[in-house]
């Protein structure tokens, strides 16, 4: 019975019991949000055998931090924005190490040889052209177009204005349609 | 997953949008070998691992905290203890114009009891056995560094420093 009730818990209500000590609820939210964040630190670059990593600091610095989680945005929005900071530090680590091509898995284009060429083309240069946004524009673009999120979400996750969210997403967009032509 | 490749905002060029697609995917495909099982229970363990040591001097208040404390930091706080009271003394022989050869051979403590051998600390409980009536005057129980002033700390470090100066 417990167990089914925390399947149906949303994360706030998995956040109050593990901060009355049910270790259960935090493993119930780490299940329920690894895979988006693995998924968006996977997309900005993190290589793989650092994603593992990442991701459990990202939530070990967020169940730490929960004090100050103020509930202003959802628990992913927060966690999400953490570990685009965590990878933000490691990635002044990893200036000097190889780092790890994205490969983007181009669906099949009906055996068209010239179109598939040119899809691959273009997720390279859009992923190239991504790193190379400024943070902010990055992480919205990513929030927004990756993980689907809302503007409201992605500015109080961020702690920005919905009005900034929708410039930076607007700017990121942009540049990437002028860089991938 | 929160969004599907489908469900992308249409605010997206089509072509970047194809792009976005290929790349998530690809990125889906490393990310799902991020195990979130293990993930949870090292996250666990390490939140375990971090409050045991943070809550051990709440929960064991007064005498618990000193018994359970490591030798090391018993000795060295022994020593700390043995250094002001030491230096009190000190400063009572002095005012007293009590014995000087007593009362500089004491402050040797504050050079680091690590540095003195056997016969040296068992002269240094001697002496300070042999000052404690002059001691008294001195209110041994509540000084400590902070409340000495500047002429009596300049006074204990005379006392070191000549000690220091015989020794060598």
């Amino acid at each position: 019975m417990g167990a089914a009730l925390v399947a149906v818990a949303d994360d706030g209500e998995l956040i109050a019991r593990y901060q009355t000590g049910d270790e259960r609820a935090a493993a119930e939210l780490v299940q329920r949000h690894t895979a988006p964040l693995a998924r968006f630190l996977a997309i900005q670059g993190a290589p793989d055998e650092e994603l593992d990593d990442l991701v459990q600091d990202a939530f070990f610095k967020a169940f730490r931090g929960l004090a100050s989680f103020r509930g202003g945005s959802t628990f992913r929005t927060w966690l999400l924005a953490i570990g685009a900071n965590l990878l933000k530090d490691r990635r002044r680590q990893w200036k000097k190490r190889v780092v790890v091509e994205l490969t983007a898995d181009v669906p099949d284009r009906s055996g068209d040889p010239a179109a598939e060429a040119e899809a691959g083309w273009t997720a390279e240069r859009l992923s190239d052209e991504i790193g190379k946004l400024a943070r902010l524009q990055r992480e919205v673009f990513l929030l927004r177009a990756q993980q689907g999120l809302d503007y409201g979400e992605i500015a109080q996750g961020l702690g920005i204005s919905e009005g900034s969210a929708r410039v930076h997403f607007h700017h990121a967009v942009k540049r990437l349609k002028e860089r991938i032509r | 997953m929160n969004a599907l490749p489908n469900e992308l905002p249409d605010e997206l060029p089509e072509d970047m949008a194809r792009a976005l697609r290929a790349l998530d995917a690809g990125a889906t495909r490393r990310a799902g070998r991020v195990d979130a099982d293990a993930v949870a229970s090292r996250v666990l363990a390490r939140l375990r691992e971090e409050a045991e040591p943070a809550s051990l001097p709440r929960v064991l208040p007064g005498r618990w905290a000193w018994v359970s404390a490591p030798g090391w930091m018993r000795v060295t706080a022994a020593a700390a203890m043995i250094v002001v009271v030491a230096g009190s003394v000190v400063l009572g022989v002095f005012r007293s114009g009590g014995d000087r050869a007593v009362a500089v051979s004491v402050p040797v403590a504050a050079v680091g009891l690590d540095s003195l051998d056997a016969k040296q600390l068992e002269s240094l409980l001697r002496v300070t056995a042999d000052v404690r009536p002059v001691a008294t005057t001195v209110e041994l129980a509540s000084r400590s560094w902070d409340e000495l002033s500047e002429s009596q700390l300049r006074a204990v470090l005379q006392a070191v420093q000549q000690v220091q100066g015989e020794t060598l």
